[in-house]
């Protein structure tokens, strides 16, 4: 797990994406696999494509658009992060 | 949509019968929409699918070098190139030259994703300039028919897979019989289409043998141009008698061929919209893919994928689902042809 909120996280070039109503599917050349995104997952995966972010950035757009909890919606992102980073989906900026 | 819309002009009074078959127009994956380009990332981003040398035969060269037409100037010089550079050029037309077969077997040969775009570009068709073909007019039988997926599926493919067997059996019969008819000894000709091994004046290390250049083309050595056109003259005025007696029953048999196979890709074009059958039900327990129930007939599709499955919705144009699968590189051809089959995908 990485614990720093504040680490910079962007998309993968080596990633291509398909939007599906509200899902993404994602295609990871390196690993010439599939990955499905459900609603809220996409919804990241849109904004970190859109502009590298922090955690606590995330969590900020999250709480605006949906009725959640703080600390439930900063868990759900931080293992949400550290499952697309073991993927290598997406990286820290350096 | 008929052939006569697909099939270069040259061969429109030689072969009439195949003008006028029907067959529904390719939407999904055409050189506009290329499949292969979807990522920057992509190897194929400067070329598409135009990694491939066609084999130009002599009257097609001959065509190119006779027409007036603008759009063919570049062409024309590319093709004066090659011939002053000798490789792959043939009184049977202009082949892919062993160099160029051995950089095509290299890309091949590396992973999809890793393949240097170098090396790619260094087997760029020779006539394709800024993605666009400067010899249309007189493209070859591949360039005509290929489709890297089809709106009819499998019976699409195998129905373009005809026309092709059939064109490319054209160009090697009218390129002999036309230097036949230019007084080529008929035992030095080569009865099969021909490629860069059936010659040997390029050495291994991409050299041109002058001598074996010059004994191959005889009396024409330095006119290649001349007999190209040569060869254009005489084919473009063969009519659709003359062209049956030259190409007899293989022709008769391949146009047989391409009936059956227009029946079958008329049946299978992917109807405007499909639907997920509304009975079906989605096995999620394993965690690589969905199984897909109806009744006693089942489908496995990879998990991440289900959402495509689901854009089937009926309202959702097939061919849009199809370009979302593009997006991440998955041509849906063959599972939705087994999805219709099993009748867990239908029409509205």
């Amino acid at each position: 797990m990485n614990n720093d909120l504040n680490t910079i996280w962007h998309v993968s070039q080596k990633v291509l994406s398909s939007k599906i109503d509200e899902e993404v599917i994602l295609m990871s050349i390196e690993a010439d696999s599939y990955f499905g995104l459900d609603p809220i997952a996409s919804h990241i995966w849109y904004l970190l494509s859109q502009k590298p972010s922090t955690i606590n950035e995330l969590v900020q757009f999250l709480m605006e658009e949906y009725e959640v909890e703080e600390d439930t919606c900063r868990m759900d992102v931080q293992t949400l992060i550290d499952d697309m980073s073991a993927r290598k989906l997406i990286f820290q900026v350096d | 949509m008929i052939l006569q819309n697909k099939i270069p002009s040259i061969y429109h009074s030689i072969f009439p019968e195949l003008l006028g078959f029907k067959f529904p127009e390719e939407k999904i994956a055409t050189c506009d929409t290329c499949t292969l380009c979807r990522s920057p990332q992509t190897p194929y981003i400067n070329t598409k699918c135009c990694t491939y040398q066609p084999t130009l035969v002599n009257f097609l060269l001959g065509g190119v070098f006779t027409d007036d037409d603008v759009s063919l100037t570049l062409g024309k010089e590319r093709i004066l190139n090659q011939i002053k550079a000798r490789a792959g050029v043939t009184p049977y037309g202009i082949i892919p030259s062993l160099s160029y077969i051995e950089r095509e077997k290299e890309a091949n040969s590396i992973d999809f994703w890793l393949r240097p775009h170098k090396l790619v570009e260094s087997i760029r068709c020779p006539y394709s300039y800024e993605g666009l073909c400067t010899i249309w007019k007189y493209r070859e039988n591949l360039c005509v028919t290929f489709f890297c997926s089809s709106i009819g599926g499998v019976a699409g493919k195998t129905f373009w897979k005809k026309v092709n067997a059939y064109l490319k059996m054209a160009e090697t019969s009218l390129a002999q019989y036309a230097m036949l008819q230019l007084g080529w000894p008929p035992d030095k000709i080569k009865t099969d289409a021909v490629t860069a091994v059936d010659f040997n004046f390029e050495e291994e290390d991409g050299i041109i043998n002058d001598a074996k250049y010059a004994e191959l083309w005889g009396d024409w050595i330095g006119r290649e141009e001349e007999f190209y056109r040569s060869c254009f003259n005489i084919v473009k005025n063969i009519d659709a008698v003359t062209f049956k007696q030259i190409t007899g029953q293989t022709r008769e048999i391949l146009e047989a061929a391409i009936r059956d196979t227009q029946k079958k890709f008329i049946l299978s074009n992917l109807p405007v919209f499909l639907l997920l059958h509304p009975s079906v039900i989605a096995d999620k327990s394993n965690e690589d893919h969905i199984l897909l129930i109806l009744g006693e007939i089942t489908a496995k599709v990879p998990s991440a994928l289900l959402p495509l499955i689901y854009s089937f919705n009926g309202k959702r144009q097939t061919v849009e689902v199809f370009q979302l699968g593009y997006n991440i590189l998955f041509n849906m051809s063959d599972l939705v042809d087994e999805l219709r089959e099993k009748g867990i995908l239908i029409k509205p």
